[in-house]
């Protein structure tokens, strides 16, 4: 319930104005509360669906997920649209007319404040709701990054042997997953054959920085929390470990970006 | 009616998204495969220590650029022309 | 105020008389500006910038030189860092060093924040550390981070990608560069990889420079776009001419996303224009926007494109029934 009164009581002003007041507040209420409704019954199924997606693509990229994903946020956006244009044309006027009237009555502005001020307060509850929902829809569409890794790890184990020089036909073992198109030399003949990965294979380098990141998210965490300059090295020493470890290939050029990053954050304090 | 409202709009927005055409096609998942290039001229393959921007043979150019150390290409691969 | 103004433009402390350099009558001598003035000042609002000239490339006026300039600078700079109890990191002392560029630059050329705005970008690099687009701020040569990969310099690569976004198939592509598909894997890979060890974001900035002309790369000709209605397409001529109707481009682009279609492909379905194009046309708006920079004509086209994506919302909103709120009323 939402106080209308301040701590002094005002008993002069007409019931009239109170009673109107009241009204407007409650019908603002319900207002975001058919709102919250439909925004639940839209996200909770699509939700859903996303998932279904995601699942259906594997690891994959599938752009219709995005679109999908893309049609539900602007939906949402629509609501927020719909929301303030109902606050400037009703509420606000409303508000101001209220006030006015008080003042030119003689009394204090209380019940206008109170009464913008429970408006807002409404408006910010049906704003986390709108948040917790953007949150549910972007995890929806999250891939098991390792379990997609995992895959490529499978993938190669079953791949490692099967290929033959297209020279000579001796076999050709992958020393190691290759996840761009690189030269393999046959021992038996000397030839230099063209590997290509697979799709799945080549997608590694952009995984393993994902997956670095999730690894070690409780670590950034951390340093959100404590903001002390040890943990922010902690994590982000720990998160290019986790990185170098899933692709050793790149470690020379990741070196580089740790540097740069870490000359970054050593700007930022004393 | 105003039950379904959302369930219908997603419906129809996962049927629109479907339907339509994605930029530049939807990418083929490819197995990994192994071939070899063989020269264009002269029929010759490529060995390891020749380098693989010229032919080592009747120096046909593969590749008309000068080899850098990158992941798993290095300097050492250029042909003797590149040298 | 005004005549405190007046007499910080036109000086009387003793730094004019040792610098023979500084000897134009009216010639701002330096700063005396304190935080009472600059407040003062700062009543002011904007002062044309038509009162005085400034150099086309570095935005300096030309009544006062570099060197006198970056000298009053550093005295602000030292004066506003006395000031300071706590302890101060370099990115503390960063932001001091631009404020005291602000407030010379202001004092010495009028308080007008555009033409301010246009000297920051212009100087970006050696002010902020960080590179504009458009500025010429970038140098290549004898920078190791330039040093081509895989023969593949940054240019080359921004001229592959932008023709792998416009459907050119690769092996035409990788073909006239003259390198196989095992380069291109590792180019592709390493520019980005230079690109996330610059600091300065310079790469970045020359990339989305060099995107913007790939077009124009030897490398490319007579190869077709594989996507859209090719370079003398009506539509993508007037995407690069007429800035109003790529601002509705841009905003009808936007309300496609948000109602669940491929933005890219519904450009190229009813213009014609595919997506490497357009971006270039991009690039070149923001430059030409950065060079000649207004921050009334910035928010004009911005309230332009979001009316457009309004209109298109609604349109892509009645092909889809409407909202799905549409029948909740307050």
């Amino acid at each position: 319930m939402f106080g209308l009164f301040g701590k002094e009581k005002e008993n002069s002003i007409p019931g009239e104005w109170t009673a109107q007041t009241r009204q407007m507040q409650e019908r603002w209420s319900t207002f975001l509360q058919k709102l919250e409704e439909r925004m639940e019954e839209l996200c909770t199924a699509a939700i859903g669906e996303l998932r279904t997606m995601r699942e259906q693509a594997g690891g994959r990229f599938d752009m219709n997920l995005h679109q999908v994903h893309s049609g539900i946020i602007g939906q949402l956006t629509n609501m927020e649209k719909k929301l303030r244009e109902v606050y400037e044309q009703q509420v606000n006027p409303y508000y101001n007319q209220l006030d006015k009237q008080l003042e030119e009555a003689g009394f204090r502005s209380d019940m206008a404040y109170e009464f913008r001020e429970a408006c807002s307060l409404r408006q910010e509850q049906f704003e986390k709701q709108r948040d917790q929902w953007k949150e549910q829809l972007e995890r929806a569409m999250k891939p098991d990054n390792e379990a997609e890794y995992q895959a490529i790890l499978q993938e190669y184990e079953e791949i490692k042997h099967k290929f033959d020089c297209s020279q000579c036909g001796a076999g050709i073992m992958l020393d190691k997953i290759y996840f761009t198109t690189t030269y393999l030399k046959c021992e038996a003949c000397g030839t230099q054959n063209t590997f290509q990965p697979s799709t799945r294979a080549a997608g590694l380098p952009h995984l393993a920085r994902t997956l670095a990141e999730e690894r070690t998210a409780h670590l950034l965490k951390r340093y959100q929390e404590t903001s002390l300059p040890e943990d922010y090295y902690i994590y982000l020493r720990k998160m290019f470990d986790e990185w170098n470890c899933i692709v050793p290939d790149m470690e020379e050029s990741n070196e580089k970006f740790y540097q740069r990053l870490l000359n970054d954050f050593k700007r930022t304090i004393v | 009616m105003e039950e379904k409202k959302g369930l219908s709009f997603l419906e129809k927005l996962k049927a629109k998204a479907q339907s339509q055409e994605k930029y530049g096609g939807t990418p083929q998942q490819q197995d990994a495969g192994l071939s070899a290039r063989t020269c264009p001229n002269c029929g010759a393959g490529r060995a390891k220590e020749d380098g693989l921007t010229h032919c080592a043979y009747c120096g046909f150019e593969f590749m008309s650029v000068k080899l850098t150390d990158g992941v798993n290409i290095k300097q050492d691969d250029n042909s003797q022309e590149n040298k | 105020m005004f005549k405190k103004f007046l007499n910080n433009i036109l000086g009387n402390d003793d730094k004019s008389k040792d610098d023979p350099e500084e000897t134009m009558q009216n010639q701002p001598q330096g700063s005396s500006v304190n935080d009472d003035d600059f407040e003062d000042d700062d009543d002011e609002g904007d002062q044309p910038a038509h009162q005085y000239e400034f150099d086309s490339v570095t935005q300096h006026g030309t009544h006062y030189t570099k060197q006198a300039f970056d000298a009053a600078v550093e005295e602000e700079y030292q004066q506003l860092l006395a000031n300071e109890k706590d302890a101060l990191s370099e990115q503390d002392k960063s932001n001091i060093r631009r404020e005291a560029t602000r407030r010379i630059y202001d004092s010495w050329n009028g308080y007008n924040m555009d033409q301010f705005l246009k000297f920051e970008m212009a100087n970006s690099l050696e002010l902020t550390g960080y590179a504009t687009s458009g500025f010429n701020q970038v140098q290549e040569e004898g920078n190791p981070l330039y040093e081509p990969i895989h023969g593949v310099s940054l240019y080359d690569y921004a001229a592959l990608a932008h023709c792998m976004t416009q459907g050119i198939a690769e092996q035409d592509l990788l073909k006239a560069f003259g390198i196989e598909k095992a380069v291109w894997d590792e180019v592709n890979l390493l520019w980005p990889g230079r690109m996330k060890e610059d600091a300065t974001f310079g790469i970045m900035t020359k990339y989305g420079e060099y995107f913007a002309i790939a077009g124009q790369h030897p490398k490319i000709v007579g190869l077709a776009p594989g996507i859209g209605a090719g370079g003398d397409n009506a539509n993508l001529q007037k995407l690069k001419t007429d800035r109003y109707f790529y601002e509705e481009l841009c905003g009808a682009r936007t309300a496609a996303y948000e109602y669940g279609l491929d933005g890219a492909q519904w450009i190229v379905d009813n213009y014609g224009i595919n997506l490497a194009d357009f971006q270039a046309v991009a690039m070149d708006w923001m430059t030409a926007q950065n060079q000649n920079f207004s921050s009334a004509d910035v928010l004009h086209y911005q309230n332009y494109q979001d009316e457009k994506r309004e209109e298109y919302a609604k349109k892509f909103a009645a092909e889809q029934g409407g909202n799905v709120a549409d029948d909740i009323e307050f």
